[in-house]
C-alpha cells in the first residue's frame, strides 16, 4: 500500500516535471530537487546529487535520472511510475504539436518563440547548477572542484564521463590526505 | 533506435546518414522543436520520427524504445550503488562525482550559450532566470510565467538583424 501511494506521488511529481521542463530535464532539476528533498523528504540533497551523477555516467539521455529516483524511492513500481510520468505527458504534447508543425515551423512567430525559449532553458540550466552549488559547496575544496568541472565542461570537448571520474578520484585523494572532509 | 542515447552527434549520424529517416533539414527542425517543447529533447525527437513513419503507435513505441536500455542500465547502477555506497571509500568517490556534476550542469549551460550568436537579449534572459531561481527561490512554473513573456517581449522589440 505504502509503495502504491509513493508511486502515485512519484507519477504526479514527474508528470508536472514533464510539462514544465523546457529544453530538457536539466532546466527543471531545481524543481525536482525541491520536491524530492524538501517536499517529500525521499532523500538527502547529497543523495540526490549522487544519483544525478550516477545517471550522467551511464550511457543514454540524462533524463534517466528520473527512473533512478523512482527506483530508489519505491522500487520497480516507482521506476515505472517515474518513467511514465516523465515521458508520457511530454510525448503527448509533442505528438499533437508536431502534427501541425508544417503550418507554423519557419513562420516569423515560430522563430520568435524559438529565439525566446532557448535562452530561458539555458538560464534555467545555469540557475539549477548554481543553486545546487550553493547548497552543496561548503568548503574551498568543493568550490574549486565545482568551478574546475564547470570550466572543463563549458570550454572543452572532453567526454563528461572523464570529468566526473576525475572529480571523484580527486575527491578521494583529497579526503585521503585530510583536505576534504565529508560531514 | 536504441543506440542513439545521449550524444546528439551520434543521433544525427544514425538518423540522417545511416538510416536516412530524415533529411538534414528535417532533423534540424525536429531537434529545434524538441528543444522548445516541454520534456526531454531526444524523447520528443523520437516521438516525431516515430509518428512520421508509423503514426500514433510508432510515436510512443519509439519514445519508450529509445529509453528502455538506458533505463535498465541505470537501475543496475542503482542496485550497485545501494550495495556499495555505505563503504566509506565508495561514498567519498560518489560525493566527489556529485560535486563535479554540479559544475558540469553550469558548464553545460555555458557551452550552449557560447553556441548561440552573441546577443544582449540572451544574456538579459539568462540573468533574469538565474536571479529568480537562485536569489528569489522561484519555482520553475512561477518563473516561466515571468520569463516567457519577458523573453518574447524583449526579443520582439530588439529584433535580431
Amino acid at each position: 500500500m505504502n509503495q502504491l501511494i509513493l508511486s502515485l506521488q512519484i507519477l504526479l511529481t514527474f508528470t508536472k516535471l514533464s510539462l514544465i521542463s523546457f529544453g530538457g530535464i536539466v532546466s527543471s532539476l531545481s524543481e525536482l530537487q525541491h520536491d524530492v528533498v524538501n517536499k517529500y523528504h525521499w532523500m538527502s540533497h547529497s543523495n540526490f546529487i549522487q544519483l544525478y551523477a550516477l545517471a550522467q555516467m551511464a550511457p543514454g539521455p540524462n533524463v534517466t535520472v528520473v527512473t533512478l529516483i523512482g527506483w530508489q524511492v519505491a522500487g520497480l513500481l516507482g521506476a515505472i511510475a517515474a518513467t511514465i510520468g516523465m515521458l508520457l505527458p511530454a510525448s503527448i504534447v509533442t505528438y499533437f504539436v508536431s502534427r501541425f508543425a508544417s503550418q507554423f515551423v519557419g513562420t516569423e512567430n515560430y522563430k520568435l518563440l524559438e529565439r525566446s525559449l532557448i535562452p530561458i532553458a539555458i538560464g534555467l540550466f545555469i540557475a539549477s547548477g548554481l543553486s545546487f552549488a550553493i547548497i552543496s559547496d561548503r568548503s574551498v575544496f568543493t568550490v574549486i572542484v565545482t568551478m574546475l568541472s564547470m570550466l572543463l565542461m563549458g570550454f572543452t570537448t572532453i567526454n563528461p564521463v572523464w570529468i566526473i571520474l576525475s572529480g571523484a578520484i580527486v575527491a578521494f585523494f583529497a579526503n585521503f590526505f585530510g583536505i576534504f572532509m565529508i560531514s | 533506435m536504441l543506440g542513439f542515447g545521449g550524444v546528439a552527434a551520434v543521433g544525427r549520424y544514425i538518423i540522417v546518414e545511416e538510416r536516412k529517416w530524415l533529411t538534414e533539414e528535417e532533423f534540424a527542425t525536429y531537434v529545434g522543436m524538441g528543444q522548445i517543447l516541454p520534456g526531454p529533447n531526444y524523447i520528443n525527437v523520437s516521438v516525431m520520427i516515430g509518428n512520421k513513419y508509423h503514426g500514433k503507435l510508432g510515436a510512443f513505441v519509439s519514445a519508450f524504445g529509445i529509453y528502455f536500455i538506458p533505463a535498465v542500465i541505470v537501475v543496475i547502477l542503482a542496485i550497485l550503488y545501494n550495495k556499495f555506497s555505505l563503504i566509506p571509500e565508495i561514498h567519498v568517490l560518489m560525493v566527489g562525482a556529485g560535486i563535479t556534476t554540479i559544475g558540469m550542469i553550469i558548464g553545460n549551460g555555458i557551452k550552449m550559450l557560447t553556441k548561440l550568436k552573441y546577443d544582449l537579449n540572451n544574456y538579459l534572459v539568462i540573468l533574469f532566470a538565474t536571479t529568480l531561481i537562485v536569489i528569489f527561490h522561484f519555482r520553475i512554473a512561477q518563473s516561466l510565467f515571468l520569463l516567457i513573456p519577458f523573453s518574447i517581449i524583449i526579443n520582439k522589440i530588439f529584433k535580431k538583424q
